[in-house]
């Protein structure tokens, strides 16, 4: 087996000589002045003594390496002057360590070289009043320095045994010198020798006792001090003074208000207590001891604390919760921090401290108010909206009362009043003057129903009250609460914790959509449903019946029931109208409101995001409202269309389009046409600008198309002659031109459905001599403009007076051969 | 069959089977096993040490086979390992005369057994309080290898520190 080289350390196979590496360790166990012995016994020794890391290591464990300044590159360094200068005295022998490898032994050697005769005295069994070190050091800052650099220098004694020994001697030491130093601050504090004071201070604080130093003086000045802290006596404050009577002199339930003097008092109050306490500090402390910020922390979360509490609770008791509680932030947070001085012992972010200190102690108080101000404006809505509900439905029962009041009478009376009224019309019969007379005294008994009747008459006044279903004022009553808590709930927007402005905002938000909900859904949307039950339900014809039975009755006067149904008649839409205008502009106050509130004060910063629930909530109630709008327009347009189907009914007699030779024939459009033209012009404009405009659009094409199908419809059920026909044309051409004037969008799905008409028209003018040119006419579809189909223009003129006459030659021109012609041959 | 062994030759040609866990134990045969065998032991494995005397190296495999379940702090943790005290075991262990303590350091520095040598170097610093220079060549056998230049030198170096 070959011999390998095992060990690179050549002198590990010379017993002569001590290795360098062994050297070396125990250097590492050796104290400065063996070190110095060591390193005279051999090369090897000498070398391990040298290096460097040995002494680095013992300034890290003095723990002035670290801090040590390094000396500047290319500047003239001189080492020899740098060590004389600064390692001379006993005292300052730490201040000031070169960060320099070359140096480190040479500045531990020196260090030791200072300390090391004070440390050796330790050592000795001395009294300490006998110790070498007061002998030297008189004051107590030179007394606190060298105790401190001798308890440094302890961590470089190797030998475990005098390390704990020396150790202990130091610790005890300084124990009751610092027990004297506090003993001489206080005296100084107390007669309010400041700059004592101060010295004494930085001595405890160069001796590492700043909590000390802290509690001392939080003791002196807030626990101790019965004057600085008579503002937080909680004993001696006041709680009821912020608040007054303000009870009008004839209400029976107290009302409490705010007595904003007293926040204005105690703001001065409290400001007065900071700035004293500030203005002692600054005296008094190092800016690098956080005492000002002690102060204001034990200030604020614990003594001014406990007084809002009980403010909170004393406002509870007496109703003002939700004013108080933004108030009184707004007090501290504005008037009390905007009256602080400036301290330098926090610096310049010291107003800023101070509030997130009230913003800390606050925070639960804002949460709870928050969640306070959200159910208390949920429970004002429904109760707004409640007294609205319960005085439309009083209404409503009133006026069903008054209706069945009668009913019943009549019931009761049913026997006598029918044979009253046998009699009385017996009467009417004979003299004239007596029914007069008749019809005065019994002028209740006149207004007896049946019970259909007075049915019909209630459905007619819940109809005429369709514009009170709801109501501007209670909205606008909602809106103004809504307001109110927005603004106190913006008392706490700045909020210096993120979590309590999260909160704000989902409470703002909260009661957006409450309102939305209350007004959107308990309001609008509960009248609108009601709005479209009475129109349901509401059949124009059955009243005329009524009216007509009274007129029959003969104890109205006819003419007077006759107007009163036309004004029934044309009522519902009108009435409609004004309800879509109402939450039209119930819509419009939300808007400006979201608007003022939440854009305007950049409550919302991103509008069109899913933080923003409010936007969703707005337009979902907009959406729904224009749901009832055209829900409610299309029962409007039925009922409308039967109004004019019923003049067409009424009005429209057989000698209108075929008069009788004998009847003088007047040229123009007939009475029917004119009537229904003006119900039309009555409603056709009703939502112009009071609504989308394509609703608007909507509404009107509609019933221009309705209109269309029914004069179609009447058309076909009517007969025409050539006489008529003239008549006939003036009515369409009336149509037409009523529609071109009203009709703006839509026009070209419209209006060519007028123009056929009017070329219907034409169909009756031509003689019946003339029957092939009728017969062309009416095979030329395009003249129609497409609108109508072969099959119905053969209905139309069907329907001429005189068709059984023409229509062998007419079907001929349409067919080329009529069934007569054919012969068989 | 039993592990195979690790069989360490003095310098006075004594043989010593030991496990190899005790004899990894000195970094320098733990990396010369796991250079020359790295598949593993698998048979007895022989190897001289040819500055140790059998007298030492006894004594220094007692440690090893005392310690093979030891865990010693990591190399690097200078501080830790500087401020702990002897091992009372070690204390009792390494009471022997000078000579054989300093030739046990150095056996431990030439096998690379840094707990060992950390033990006797702290040992040998309690010895060396307080010593003078000539004082400690005489008690550790070394020999002055300065020049009367080099020593005159060193002396004028330390003479401000020594000073009071």
């Amino acid at each position: 087996m070959s011999q390998v080289i095992w060990n690179a350390d050549i002198d590990v196979y010379n017993p002569q000589v001590i290795p360098l590496s062994v050297a070396r360790s125990i250097a590492k166990c050796l104290d400065i002045q063996d070190l110095i012995a060591f390193s005279q016994v051999s090369k090897n020794t000498y070398k391990a003594v040298k290096d460097p890391h040995l002494w680095i290591s013992k300034l890290k464990l003095m723990s002035v390496w670290d801090t040590a300044f390094i000396p500047e590159k290319g500047s003239p360094f001189n080492a020899k002057q740098f060590l004389s200068e600064n390692f001379h005295n006993s005292l300052t022998c730490f201040d000031t360590i070169a960060k320099s490898p070359k140096l480190a032994q040479m500045q531990v050697i020196l260090i030791h070289k200072c300390l090391q005769s004070y440390y050796i005295d330790l050592r000795s069994n001395k009294p300490y009043e006998k110790l070498k070190i007061f002998k030297d050091f008189t004051t107590p800052i030179e007394q606190a320095k060298i105790f401190q650099n001798l308890l440094n220098f302890n961590n470089i004694d190797l030998d475990n045994e005098s390390h704990e020994l020396i150790r202990d001697k130091i610790m005890s030491i300084l124990e009751m010198f610092e027990n004297a130093l506090l003993r001489e601050l206080e005296i100084h504090f107390d007669i309010e020798d400041y700059s004592k004071t101060k010295e004494f201070v930085s001595i405890l604080l160069s001796l590492g006792n700043e909590q000390t130093v802290i509690d001392f003086f939080l003791q002196k000045t807030i626990f101790d001090n019965e004057q600085e802290s008579e503002v937080f006596n909680v004993q001696l404050f006041d709680h009821e003074s912020f608040f007054h009577d303000d009870t009008a002199d004839d209400g029976t339930t107290v009302i409490w208000k705010l007595n904003l003097q007293a926040f204005e008092n105690f703001t001065l109050d409290l400001a007065k207590t900071f700035n004293n306490e500030a203005a002692i500090i600054d005296l008094v402390f190092p800016e690098d001891t956080p005492m000002m910020y002690k102060v204001s922390e034990e200030l604020i979360s614990n003594q001014l604390m406990e007084l809002i509490m009980i403010l909170i609770s004393t406002s509870k008791k007496k109703g003002c919760y939700l004013i108080l509680v933004p108030t009184l932030y707004n007090y501290l947070i504005n008037n009390f921090v905007s009256k602080l001085k400036p301290s330098s012992n926090v610096g310049e972010s010291y107003l800023q401290l101070v509030r997130e200190l009230i913003d800390m102690s606050y925070e639960s108080f804002a949460v709870e108010y928050v969640r306070e101000e959200g159910q208390t404006f949920k429970s004002f809505t429904t109760s707004v909206i409640q007294r609205w509900q319960n005085s439309i439905n009083e209404r409503e029962q009133q006026t069903v009362q008054n209706i069945l009041k009668n009913v019943r009478v009549e019931n009761k009376n049913d026997f006598l009043s029918s044979f009253k009224k046998v009699f009385t019309i017996g009467v009417g019969n004979t003299s004239g003057s007596n029914t007069g007379d008749e019809s005065g005294n019994n002028g209740e008994e006149d207004e007896n129903y049946s019970e259909i009747v007075a049915k019909t008459k209630i459905l007619a006044e819940n109809i005429k009250s369709l514009n009170k279903i709801f109501s501007i004022e209670t909205s606008m009553e909602i809106l103004n609460e809504a307001k109110i808590c927005l603004h106190r709930l913006s008392s706490f927007k700045e909020f210096s914790i993120a979590g309590i402005r999260a909160e704000i905002y989902s409470g703002m938000q909260d009661i957006f959509i409450s309102l939305i909900e209350s007004v959107g859904n308990e309001h609008v949307k509960l009248g609108f449903e009601k709005a479209l039950e009475y129109l349901n339900t509401y059949k124009p014809r059955d009243l005329r019946d009524i009216a007509t039975a009274e007129a029959a009755v003969g104890t109205t006067s006819v003419a007077g029931s006759n107007s009163e149904s036309a004004l029934t008649d044309q009522d519902p839409l009108v009435l409609f109208s004004e309800l879509i205008n109402m939450a039209d502009l119930i819509i419009q106050m939300i808007d400006i409101f979201y608007k003022e509130e939440f854009i305007n004060t950049n409550i919302v910063k991103i509008e069109n995001s899913i933080l923003n629930p409010s936007l969703q909530h707005k337009k979902k109630f907009e959406g729904i409202v224009d749901t009832y709008v055209a829900d409610g327009l299309n029962i409007g347009i039925d009922l409308l269309m039967d109004q004019v189907e019923n003049i067409f009914n009424v009005y429209l007699s057989d000698e209108d389009y075929n008069p009788s030779s004998s009847s003088t024939v007047v040229i123009g459009p007939t009475d029917a046409a004119q009537r229904v033209i003006r119900v039309l012009d009555e409603n056709i404009d009703l939502l112009v600008g009071c609504t989308d405009k394509s609703i608007v659009e909507v509404f009107q094409k509609e019933i221009s198309e309705r209109f269309f199908q029914l004069i179609v419809k009447t058309l076909k059920k009517s007969t025409i002659s050539v006489n008529g026909a003239m008549n006939l044309i003036s009515d369409l051409n009336l149509y037409h031109d009523f529609i071109v004037e009203h009709i703006r969008s839509n026009k070209k799905l419209v209006i060519p459905l007028y123009q056929a008409l009017k070329k219907v028209g034409s169909i009756y003018l031509i003689s019946g001599q003339d029957s092939k040119a009728i017969g062309k006419l009416v095979s030329d579809l395009s003249k129609f403009n497409g609108i109508f189909g072969q099959e119905e223009i053969y209905e139309f003129v069907q329907r001429r007076q005189d068709w059984l006459l023409i229509k062998r030659h007419v079907e001929k021109v349409i067919y080329g051969l009529s069934l007569v012609d054919c012969s068989i041959v | 069959m039993s592990q195979p062994k690790v069989i360490i030759v003095s310098s006075d040609d004594e043989k010593f089977p030991v496990e190899l866990k005790v004899a990894e134990k000195s970094i320098l045969i733990k990396n010369m096993v796991n250079d020359l065998n790295p598949d593993g032991l698998e048979e007895d494995f022989e190897l001289p040490t040819p500055n140790v005397k059998s007298t030492v190296l006894a004594k220094v495999l007692e440690w090893c086979e005392h310690h093979k379940d030891s865990i010693f702090p990591d190399d690097d943790e200078e501080d830790a390992k500087k401020s702990a005290p002897v091992d009372e075991w070690d204390k009792n262990f390494l009471q022997v005369d000078q000579e054989m303590l300093y030739e046990i350091i150095l056996a431990a520095n030439y096998l690379n057994i840094r707990p060992l040598l950390d033990s006797g170097c702290k040992i040998v610093a309690e010895m060396i309080r307080g010593k003078s220079p000539e004082e400690l060549r005489r008690t550790f056998n070394i020999v002055n290898d300065f020049s009367p230049e080099e020593e005159a030198a060193i002396r004028r170096e330390n003479e401000w520190a020594e000073d009071r």
